[in-house]
């Protein structure tokens, strides 16, 4: 998935929230495999 | 006889009984337009009223009748409402069956506490809806149940059509040959529904596809004539539980070119996300045609100059073989069976 | 309707199969085994198995977590969603799975809450909203989904979150699979390791397969090209007499795995001494529960759970199928008392169950020849 913005710490990619606590940190247009709302692999 | 083709036959055999309906209490499933609505329908409401032929209308001394009710949550979504919905799901099974709407009867249940102006907003489009689809509201019936018993209203239309002279349409009239039509791109009703329903916190530009489909049918008799076979307007359980219930009720194949399918780039995605294939998500302004491999370019050159219809394409075909069968050439070169539904589309996890 | 990505990768599929038919020893027949519900899942959609000569045959092993299920477990878990009070939520697949008295969704349809979630964070935003009701999430899958639960567990701690219980089915990937080499009915050339699992733990744990068994591994990907690609690596390794772990999608699985998920799991989740594997039987230190500082989001303490072990019913054959030992058509009671909308067992519930991918998808295939 793709992420869209990053706001009050919360990670929204198109509107679903994905826990990026195992990626690191991401800004929007990044790459993430997410697998259950968890963000497991940065892509890009 | 291998061990697999002798499984694969007791399979068909087991398929080919009429349905059954065992289950003990209702679930959604029976709601969802796949195999257990097929098993409330074959196995208990057919028998009991002596039908036999189950189509989307009845023919009676040349008109055609048809009922449907609407029961959308929530009832104003991208693209329509539940009023517009009520009237375009309601001349569509008319138009399907060769017949020409001439006029709605509506039924409304509405929720204690429902507001006045979302009332007026659904009149209104009902109004607008019929007057689109050259269809009159003569007769109706209003009742009110309590707050919480219904979720804001509850819609019933009956429709009563004139069948055209020149539709010769049935299941039956399927031949191996015969070239499969769909009037536009798949998956956009449901898809937007979902979303709509916020339940997912996903968000997509997708809307809904309802509109009123006599005049594509006008345009298919008016091109093929009687090598139209058979339409169907694909609506709950997708273009995948009508061309089942087809190869099923005529004993023919369907086979599928996956890549032929048109979906729209935001469907798709959505529906990946979501687990579920397009094929078997509802539509309200599709319909599948069946026509002979003679008239297939002029069929789908007259459908695709009516507007609405632009991304009519060709994506099947009939054979004989596995007879009552879908299958689905896949875009890598693969192949695969659809089958009906089973309960409402699941996603998968891991 | 698909993207030109998808004619391209035909193209590529074609040179691919060709390839594989070239690095077949004519007349040997392979059995290779995926062991990953998303390998099972491409395999049957895209019909990737129609690309293999016959002799080479792809068998499904038990990567689907919602398959290896026990009846007792789901009867558990109904059993806490009739609770006053309870909201119960669980992914879509485990709706339809066999109780001993009928499946999550029956109990729906009796009034028991029982709500579909994509997430376990959808679960905790419910509790969050209704903290009046206690929030129930059935946990299942494997390394892949448990560190969704354990980092919302985390965030459910962090928040003060009171209402918020997991139902713990997770279990671990590696056990099963060393189940299955110790078994004496089961013949395998070589394994194509799980796609998703491995981004989780990666590619290391799989070394006891070739160190200890003598069969190699490659860890696929989830496009059919990256399956094809797989099996071909495979086949490569046998014809030139090597045996060792590969990594076939690399391009999103490091060898070591991700360090901060194990650990996230570590933290959250101890193993169980032993757990049941419908159709596998008991395998010692395979499943997940939650850890002492997490007992109290733990549904197995907050509730009386019966905890009564039932018997599959005697038609079953759902382990069988499980271990790669039999197919899908083989089964007694495949496509006539066991069916998609009247499973017997999990293999022909879950969408990512062998029989049900066979009964959905798979028949019908294509004739393949034999090199």
């Amino acid at each position: 998935m793709r992420v869209t913005n990053v706001e009050d710490g919360r990670v929204l990619c198109a509107d679903v929230e994905v826990m990026t606590d195992l990626v690191g940190e991401v800004a929007p247009g990044d790459e993430l495999l997410v697998h259950a709302g968890v963000a497991l692999v940065r892509l890009s | 006889m291998t061990t697999e083709e002798h499984a694969l036959a007791m399979i068909e055999r087991v398929r080919a009984k009429p349905l059954r309906f065992r289950d003990e209490r209702v679930t959604m499933a029976h709601g969802a337009g796949g195999k257990a609505t097929q098993a409330l329908v074959e196995g208990l409401l057919a028998p009991a009223f002596g039908m036999n032929e189950l189509a989307d209308a009845a023919a009676i001394d040349g008109l055609a009748l048809t009922t449907d009710s609407f029961v959308v949550r929530p009832i104003r979504f991208p693209g329509g409402s539940i009023g517009e919905l009520a009237v375009n799901g309601t001349v569509n099974d008319l138009a399907v069956a060769g017949a020409r709407p001439l006029a709605l009867t509506l039924s409304l249940v509405l929720e204690e506490g429902l507001g006045a102006q979302d009332l007026r907003a659904e009149v209104e489009a009902i109004a607008r809806a019929a007057e689109s689809a050259d269809v009159q509201v003569v007769a109706g019936d209003t009742k009110v149940v309590e707050r919480g018993r219904c979720d804001s209203m509850y819609i019933c239309t009956t429709g009563l059509g004139r069948v055209d002279p020149r539709a010769r349409l049935s299941p039956s009239a399927l031949r191996s040959g015969d070239r499969v039509i769909v009037s536009g791109s798949v998956g956009e009703h449901g898809t937007a529904i979902m979303l709509a329903r916020g339940e997912f916190e996903l968000a997509a530009e997708i809307e809904s596809d309802t509109q009123p489909l006599w005049r594509a049918v006008d345009a298919l008799l008016d091109a093929a004539g009687s090598e139209l076979r058979c339409i169907r307007d694909a609506t709950r359980g997708g273009v995948a539980s009508v061309l089942n219930e087809l190869a099923r009720a005529s004993g023919v194949a369907v086979v599928v070119r996956e890549a032929a399918v048109p979906v729209h780039p935001a469907v798709a995605g959505a529906c990946e996300i979501l687990g579920i294939d397009p094929m078997y998500v509802a539509n309200e302004g599709r319909l599948v045609a069946f026509v002979s491999p003679e008239a297939v370019d002029d069929a789908l050159a007259a459908l695709t100059s009516v507007p609405g219809c632009e991304h009519a394409a060709e994506i099947g075909e009939v054979k004989t073989e596995p007879p009552g069968l879908v299958l689905v050439e896949t875009a890598f070169g693969g192949r695969r069976v659809m089958d009906m539904l089973v309960g409402d589309p699941l996603p998968r996890i891991c | 309707m698909r993207f030109v990505d998808e004619f391209r990768d035909a193209e590529l599929g074609r040179v691919l199969a060709a390839e594989i038919v070239s690095t077949v020893e004519p007349g040997r027949h392979y059995k290779l085994m995926e062991v990953c519900g998303g390998h099972t899942h491409t395999i049957y959609k895209y019909g990737v198995d129609d690309l293999l000569p016959e002799n080479v045959e792809l068998v499904h092993g038990p990567g689907c977590p919602v398959c290896v299920i026990p009846m007792g477990r789901v009867d558990d878990g109904i059993a806490v969603a009739h609770e006053d009070g309870v909201v119960f939520t669980c992914f879509g697949d485990m709706m339809r799975v066999p109780g001993s008295r009928g499946t999550l969704l029956e109990a729906k349809a009796e009034g028991a809450d029982i709500r579909m979630v994509y997430s376990p964070l959808d679960a905790l935003r419910i509790a969050r909203e209704t903290p009046e009701r206690e929030v129930v999430f059935f946990a299942v899958g494997f390394e892949t989904t448990a560190p969704s639960t354990a980092l919302t567990l985390l965030r459910a701690r962090a928040e003060g979150i009171r209402n918020f219980t997991v139902f713990c089915n997770h279990v671990t990937i590696v056990p099963p699979l060393r189940a299955l080499l110790e078994s004496p009915d089961l013949r395998l050339d070589g394994f194509i390791g799980p796609g998703h699992v491995s981004t989780v733990v990666g590619a290391r744990p799989f070394e006891f397969i070739p160190a200890d068994y003598d069969k190699p591994i490659v860890i696929s990907g989830f496009e059919p090209l990256d399956l094809l690609q797989a099996v071909h690596m495979i086949l490569v390794q046998l014809r030139d007499g090597r045996c060792e772990v590969e990594n076939q999608y690399k391009r999103v699985v490091p060898y070591d795995g991700n360090p901060q998920a194990l650990r996230v799991l570590a933290e959250v989740f101890e193993l169980r001494p032993h757990f049941e594997w419908r159709g596998l039987g008991f395998i010692s230190h395979s499943g997940l529960r939650l850890s002492d500082a997490f007992a109290s989001y733990d549904a197995e303490r907050r509730f009386a759970v019966p905890g009564v072990r039932v018997a599959d019913p005697k038609a079953c054959q759902c382990g069988e199928v499980l271990k790669g030992v039999i197919r899908p058509w083989e089964c007694k009671v495949f496509g006539t008392a066991c069916t998609p909308e009247r499973p017997i067992g999990t293999c022909m519930v879950s969408s990512e169950g062998a029989c049900a991918a066979y009964y959905n998808f798979g028949r019908f295939a294509r004739e393949r020849e034999a090199v």
